[in-house]
């Protein structure tokens, strides 16, 4: 497959290989960044209430709901997950 | 040389993501959304066998812990603006889970994020309680003690907390009910219990943040309080 050709990568993803699409007064939200925070792992935020770019990606992921927290991890899609899940996707893409 | 599975995976996902912005809005489209959740359910689900979750709860137990997850929402705008930032913070006894009474002026000489949910077992406040038990380090090291208040029965109050495993006091505001949630001005009267509301008391006594959410089910944002927390203790 020629890279050059393919279809773009999802617009501000490119910079952080960790993504949380949510919103800023979602509980769930706030703990999967602040989880991030606490293991070190660099990422980004997706205000989805903002960013309609990124709220049609998550409804791509989800089937047409707007869930969050969607986090992003390499090329893993967790939807609403538990903490041990985010867990599980950052040491199999070695991100701890 | 040949991908491994987990490489051939992340090829693949990767290129299922690039698609979105590729194709228009149509059914064909809703249902490659929906066939993708699907997916990510089944993975969800075998994964679950190697994922350490805790094996010695019962099933009874789990399922009311998780009551929370499927419970009605609750929805409206804010009733009340609280009490302005500046004022003494009205001094009030009530009792916790083991029906300790617990006094605010009692707690002077450490920060107090006091914490105004509207009920115990409810979405929102689940995982807004659980978010604070999370962060307690951090409380601690901006000098600061959480304590939450709700119109709930300290019975209620103490289940819920064993269940969600939430360490620091919840005070029933219980009898006369309500009274302290109308002193700090968040009782919301189409309701009959509180708004969501956070309130930084500092060590003398005075409050110096007050934020009452818009919307009932939005939790105030966290990296917002630890700022207002981080300015009181360097002024």
């Amino acid at each position: 497959m020629n890279k050059d050709s393919g279809p773009k990568p999802p617009a501000g993803d490119a910079e952080h290989t960790v993504v949380v699409y949510g919103t800023r007064w979602c509980a769930a939200t706030q703990y999967v960044r602040r989880y991030l925070d606490r293991k070190d792992v660099s990422h980004s935020f997706r205000d989805i209430d903002r960013d309609q770019e990124a709220a049609d990606q998550v409804r791509w992921w989800t089937g047409g709901y707007l869930s969050h927290p969607t986090v992003k991890i390499s090329s893993d899609i967790l939807v609403e997950p538990l903490s041990n899940e985010i867990q599980a996707a950052l040491e199999k893409n070695n991100l701890v | 040389m040949a991908m491994t599975p987990e490489d051939r995976m992340a090829e693949l996902s990767q290129r299922f993501s690039s698609l979105e912005p590729e194709l228009e809005a149509s059914p064909e489209k809703e249902a490659l959304s929906i066939l993708h959740a699907m997916i990510q359910e089944v993975r969800r689900d075998l994964l679950k066998g190697s994922a350490s979750t805790p094996q010695d709860s019962s099933q009874a137990f789990e399922k009311v812990a998780n009551l929370y997850k499927s419970a009605p929402g609750m929805e409206g705008p804010a009733e009340n603006a609280g009490l302005p930032v500046g004022t003494q913070a009205p001094d009030f006894t009530l009792p916790n889970a083991n029906a300790e009474e617990i006094t605010l002026s009692d707690l002077r000489g450490k920060n107090v994020v006091l914490v105004f949910y509207p009920l115990d077992w409810s979405p929102a406040c689940s995982d807004q309680l659980s978010l604070y038990q999370s962060e307690l380090p951090e409380f601690d090291k901006n000098d600061a003690v959480v304590v939450g208040i709700s119109v709930d029965s300290l019975y209620s109050h103490g289940a819920w907390a064993a269940v969600r495993d939430i360490t620091f006091p919840l005070l029933a505001d219980f009898h006369p009910h309500g009274e302290v949630s109308r002193l700090y001005k968040v009782m919301r009267p189409s309701n009959g219990f509180s708004e969501r509301a956070l309130y930084i008391i500092d060590r003398q006594g005075i409050i110096r943040y007050s934020h009452v959410s818009p919307l009932i089910h939005h939790i105030p944002d966290i990296y917002e309080l630890f700022e207002q927390l981080e300015s009181i203790n360097k002024s």
